[in-house]
């Protein structure tokens, strides 16, 4: 089955949680684990807060928070219409900030990559990005508890 | 006026040379902060969501009580943390830069395993 939902909002920080709180909200659906949840969570801060902090400068602007789930798998993106990456590449590095005044950790797209399948990133100077993140959540099998190809526990049969 | 780094300077002569200051915890909505003068630490019990929007709130307050007491050791315990994502890294690291003139230590209490990956990923605990 497919659905997905749009979040249109207000560059203000104290939206942060709130765009976390909604897209863990609407992925319930797939009834994720504790730890698919906090990765979605955690991955999406980031790309919220690098919309507000550089995209927008904490200036005015209007973040849209992009969600599609389609069987297991989630595609979340989240786009600003704010000044752009120059050097995607660069802005990936760990530890890169283009705000070291402000005690940024530089940590953002690491903790994307880390905590999601797969991180991209589509930006244009002056026009704005988009980052498109896609998890593949475990499945469940008919007891509901979660199994995974991989590391099916014969130890208990 | 006063600038940030004269704060920082000052708090570094107070460690060396003031005296132990007393004990007191100061209550938030969104965490405690407890000042132990015997072991010169401040312990921040944080019950919150840590993110670019609350981090701000959390360090203003951690350093004005960093100053007040002349601490050399901050202790953050986790315990109770709802959330956390890379501004909380920052935090940390900012803190660290704050007392490392002064030889202290930051201590990380009550690190869950999700918080723990998230740490290592940052290469905070070298």
């Amino acid at each position: 089955m497919k659905n997905e939902m749009r979040l249109l909002f207000d560059a203000h920080s104290s939206n942060e949680a709130f765009a976390r709180t909604a897209v863990a909200a609407f992925v319930m659906q797939l009834d994720p684990t504790l730890e698919e949840i906090s990765d979605i969570k955690t991955a999406l801060s980031e790309a919220v807060t690098n919309a507000i902090v550089h995209g927008y400068e904490e200036a005015e602007g209007v973040v849209e928070v992009h969600c599609r789930v389609e069987g297991r798998s989630i595609t979340v993106s989240v786009t600003d219409t704010g000044k752009g990456i120059a050097d995607i590449q660069k802005a990936m590095e760990p530890l890169y900030t283009g705000k070291p005044e402000a005690e940024r950790s530089g940590m953002g797209f690491t903790v994307m990559e880390a905590f999601m399948d797969s991180v991209s990133v589509q930006s244009i100077l002056n026009e704005g990005t988009t980052v498109t993140m896609e998890k593949q959540l475990r499945a469940h099998d008919a007891r509901g508890t979660l199994f995974s190809a991989a590391e099916t526990n014969h130890s208990e049969a | 006026m006063k600038t940030k780094k004269d704060d920082r300077i000052s708090a570094f002569f107070y460690a060396q040379h003031g005296k132990i200051g007393e004990d007191t915890t100061e209550r938030m909505e969104f965490m405690d902060i407890e000042y132990n003068g015997q072991r010169r630490a401040l312990i921040v019990r944080l019950d919150a969501e840590v993110d670019h929007h609350s981090a701000a709130q959390i360090r203003e307050s951690v350093d004005a009580q960093f100053l007040r007491t002349k601490a050399n050791h901050i202790i953050f315990d986790f315990s109770s943390l709802q959330f956390m994502d890379s501004s909380g890294i920052g935090l940390i690291m900012g803190r660290y830069r704050l007392i490392r003139p002064l030889d202290g230590k930051i201590v990380l209490a009550g690190v869950s395993e999700q918080l723990d990956r998230l740490m290592s990923l940052s290469g905070i605990y070298k």
